[in-house]
């Protein structure tokens, strides 16, 4: 029983887009990850790599969350790619910034706050954006607290070559349902990430109706255990294929094409 | 060894779209990951009392083929109905404990109204499953049901068994319910909902291996998400049956066939 749990997460090769650097805010029991650790606490787990984020990406800053994610990365020897904080467009402000001058190649995906950052998650407020991220072939990162159903239909709408990743946190998907299902019904460039998506059958349901390939892997780490969503995965009712692509196969093909 | 989900919910939860929710699909999940036995409550008594409840509780346990246990819901506010619904049933098969939900029924959990459900759990050695969660900011009601409510009445009735459900949750009241279940030989905590913490379930088996049951919450969250998380942590086997049977079966005082 544990032992083939074993050999299949090993198979699938899990890959991470929820790996989360610097001081955890809101979660009283989670201890910060330093980067040091990182690569243990990955293989402890079973993770083959992933896509890290910066707290302070959030909590501080855009840009002091990515200029501290790139320090905290540097000499990384794992297969941790980065995702960025970014803003709108307009006003135009300060580097590093996803749009604004260069970017590291290292950097294979964004986020947006529109809560934290105060700002709407609108066509004329980041539509500039968007067209930068669908040049790039930048995935979307937005956690599901950070907005409302119907700015993400209409962003998904407005933007149909935009790959949007709704994230599970920093509350579960689970009261959200009944918005999330008919959205990702109506967009098919909106996925879903998985490291709090737990409600019974929840992986199976959406597979069957929506397609394995729009589920995209995510722990959410150090905060909560990635155990928890390779259960899910491992023990999901579906083929090996499709928990190949949500343990990683998704996540890889979108780091992959990013044009850098 | 007999594995356990020692907390788990059948019905409708009404409050969002649950794929699975009935007995039939229940007993199918257990099949899929060899969980033998299950305890139970419905969403309808969680609302309103185990008063007209429990002879359909009993009917499904029955038609389970005598794996899915269940539990009467005290309803403070139901006080005198449910008393005499539980008597009744105590002694039917199936009938193994009660349940309180001090959040859900507006009613803290040191208040006088339950007492006399302890006087009767004591009186007729049946345990106790609490709700149990941290200081929420954004779910006050969650301060109705911190472990620590819960000490006068531990204290009170040491012969009751007590089980604090999600462990006290993910906030700082966590180490609470992990002190009370080393401190008192009558406290337990069950890992059931998304108390998701990295490496919770190893802490846990430092601290308090013979205290820690498994369960899964269905069908608010899979019965797979907390399952895997235990088979994979890096705690010994002895641990691993403790916390997905044996330390139910101490609790609970089950009989079951199935073997792992």
């Amino acid at each position: 029983m544990i032992r083939e749990r074993q050999q299949l997460r090993e198979r699938l090769r899990f890959f991470d887009a929820g790996i989360w650097l610097g001081p955890p805010a809101g979660f009283p029991n989670a201890e910060e990850l330093p980067p040091t650790e990182l690569g243990a606490a990955l293989r402890g787990r079973g993770l083959t790599g992933g896509l890290a984020s910066h707290w302070w990406g959030k909590t501080v800053s855009a840009q002091d969350g990515n200029r501290a994610l790139s320090e905290a990365l540097d000499g990384c020897v794992e297969v941790v790619f980065q995702t960025w904080t970014a803003l709108p467009l307009l006003p135009g402000e300060d580097r590093p910034l996803p749009g604004v001058g260069d970017l590291s190649p290292q950097v294979r995906a964004v986020r947006l706050f529109p809560k934290a950052h105060n700002f709407p998650l609108a066509d004329w407020c980041v539509g500039l954006l968007c067209e930068w991220l669908i040049e790039y072939r930048m995935p979307l990162f937005i956690q599901h607290t950070e907005t409302d159903w119907p700015s993400l239909q209409q962003l998904a709408v407005a933007f149909p070559a935009l790959t949007i990743v709704v994230e599970s946190q920093v509350q579960k998907i689970l009261y959200h349902t009944r918005a999330l299902f008919p959205l990702m019904g109506a967009c098919p460039n909106v996925l879903v990430e998985l490291s709090n998506f737990a409600g019974q059958g929840f992986v199976e349901y959406a597979v069957r109706q929506f397609g394995a390939g729009r589920l995209i892997f995510g722990s959410f780490l150090p905060v909560s255990d990635p155990l928890v969503p390779i259960g899910m995965v491992l023990d999901a009712d579906i083929s090996e294929d499709e928990k190949a692509l949500i343990a990683g196969g998704n996540l890889r093909r979108l780091v992959s094409e990013v044009r850098i | 060894m007999s594995i356990i989900d020692a907390h788990l919910h059948i019905g409708r939860p009404g409050v969002f779209f649950a794929p699975q929710t009935t007995p039939e699909q229940l007993l199918a999940g257990m099949d899929r990951l060899g969980i033998g036995a299950a305890i139970c409550t419905d969403h309808v008594s969680i609302g309103q009392g185990c008063a007209a409840t429990l002879p359909m509780l009993r009917e499904v346990f029955e038609r389970s083929g005598r794996r899915i246990f269940y539990m009467g819901v005290f309803h403070p506010g139901r006080s005198e109905d449910c008393l005499q619904a539980m008597a009744e049933a105590t002694g039917w098969p199936g009938f193994v404990g009660i349940k309180i939900h001090p959040s859900f029924h507006r009613t803290p959990a040191d208040d006088p109204t339950y007492e006399p459900i302890w006087r009767f759990a004591a009186e007729r050695d049946l345990p106790i499953l609490t709700h149990s969660w941290s200081v929420s900011d954004y779910n006050p009601v969650q301060q109705l049901s911190v472990p620590a409510r819960f000490e006068k009445y531990v204290q009170a009735f040491p012969a009751v068994r007590l089980v604090l459900g999600h462990a006290g949750g993910r906030g700082r009241e966590q180490a609470d319910a992990i002190r009370m279940a080393r401190d008192y030989p009558n406290v337990y905590v069950d890992i059931a909902g998304d108390v998701y913490c990295y490496r919770l379930i190893e802490r846990l088996a430092a601290a308090i291996p013979e205290k820690v049951l498994f369960g899964s919450d269905y069908p608010w969250l899979d019965l797979r998400s907390n399952f895997t998380r235990i088979l994979l942590a890096e705690i010994n086997l002895e641990t691993k049956q403790r916390m997905l049977g044996d330390n139910a079966q101490v609790v609970y005082r089950l009989v079951t066939a199935q073997a792992l």
